[in-house]
């Protein structure tokens, strides 16, 4: 996905210009806010980190890039604002975590038919969502709502590429099992 | 199949509480003013203390203390008393200093609240 942004504010931004920043929040802190939601579950603790996220994309304004993909920078910064607290906060560290041990998982053709996803409403979604892990409830958001792609989630994450797939498969088996 | 997992992109998004991008701006102006906040603190308290200093010096000069001491220990509450109190200490008092001193002070008052407001801000790098 690409960047919304103008390359010009970018650049601004780059240079440590408040209306440039002014622009970045304004285009992005309902999307970084919902994003860190999902992971802490608090919405006080989300505008916190919320805040924490876009400080650090200030102080780190040099390694801003117009011609890269901000907004999975952006996220990076956000998703590891967010795990850092978790791990402050000793939340299930384990949580964190996405599950590769083997490196090995079966395609989503090969699987079971997800038609209960499709006949699911919105609200049991959300309450199927909550209750899996927050690393998996990352990787679905990312992948289903916020349209990343694999490679861009890895470096969003952190993780190998590989990793980011049997993940992304764990997740929506874990999710299918809340479901049921 | 995969495609059914669409369904995650409508879940509905939480809006983010007022202020919220005020809040960020203001977070990211104090740091973008930090090397001037720490010029100002710096300032603030050497003037405090060259302030301080003044007035010591001045007092021991017109044996100001002494003076003081007296006016404690003959204490009256009485208007006339006061009053002579007031214009002796206006006398014996480097005025102009004391009042840039009380200004300096409410200054590093204020810069300190800022300190304590955006301690992440201004104290981590």
């Amino acid at each position: 996905m690409e960047n919304t942004l103008n390359p010009e504010i970018l650049r601004a931004a780059q240079k440590g210009e408040l209306k440039a920043f002014d622009a970045i929040v304004s285009s992005y802190q309902t999307a970084i806010y919902n994003h860190l939601y999902r992971l802490t579950h608090d919405k006080d603790d989300a505008a916190d980190l919320a805040q924490e996220t876009f400080l650090k994309l200030y102080k780190t304004r040099e390694r801003i890039r117009a011609e890269e993909n901000f907004r999975s920078y952006l996220y990076k910064i956000a998703t590891n604002t967010a795990y850092d607290w978790l791990k402050k906060k000793k939340r299930q560290p384990e949580d964190l975590i996405i599950d590769a041990e083997d490196g090995n998982f079966e395609t989503i053709e090969a699987q079971q038919s997800y038609y209960k996803v499709e006949r699911l409403e919105l609200v049991g979604l959300e309450m199927a969502m909550v209750k899996i892990k927050p690393a998996y409830q990352n990787l679905l958001i990312l992948y289903y709502q916020q349209g990343f792609t694999y490679d861009e989630i890895s470096d969003i994450t952190g993780q190998p590429l590989n990793t980011v797939k049997v993940g992304l498969y764990r997740a929506k088996k874990e999710l299918l099992k809340n479901i049921e | 199949m995969d495609q059914d997992f669409t369904i995650i992109k409508y879940l509905p998004e939480e809006t983010p509480p007022k202020g919220l991008k005020k809040k960020i701006l203001n977070k990211i102006i104090i740091r973008k003013l930090r090397p001037l906040i720490y010029s100002v603190t710096v300032a603030l308290i050497l003037n405090f203390g060259f302030l301080l200093n003044h007035i010591y010096r001045r007092l021991l000069e017109t044996e100001g203390l002494t003076i003081i001491k007296i006016m404690i220990q003959d204490f009256e509450l009485s208007f006339d008393y006061l009053a002579n109190i007031s214009a002796g200490l206006k006398e014996i008092m480097p005025m102009f200093s004391l009042s840039l001193l009380a200004v300096n002070l409410i200054l590093i008052i204020l810069v300190a609240g800022l300190f304590k407001r955006y301690s992440a801000e201004l104290l981590k790098s």
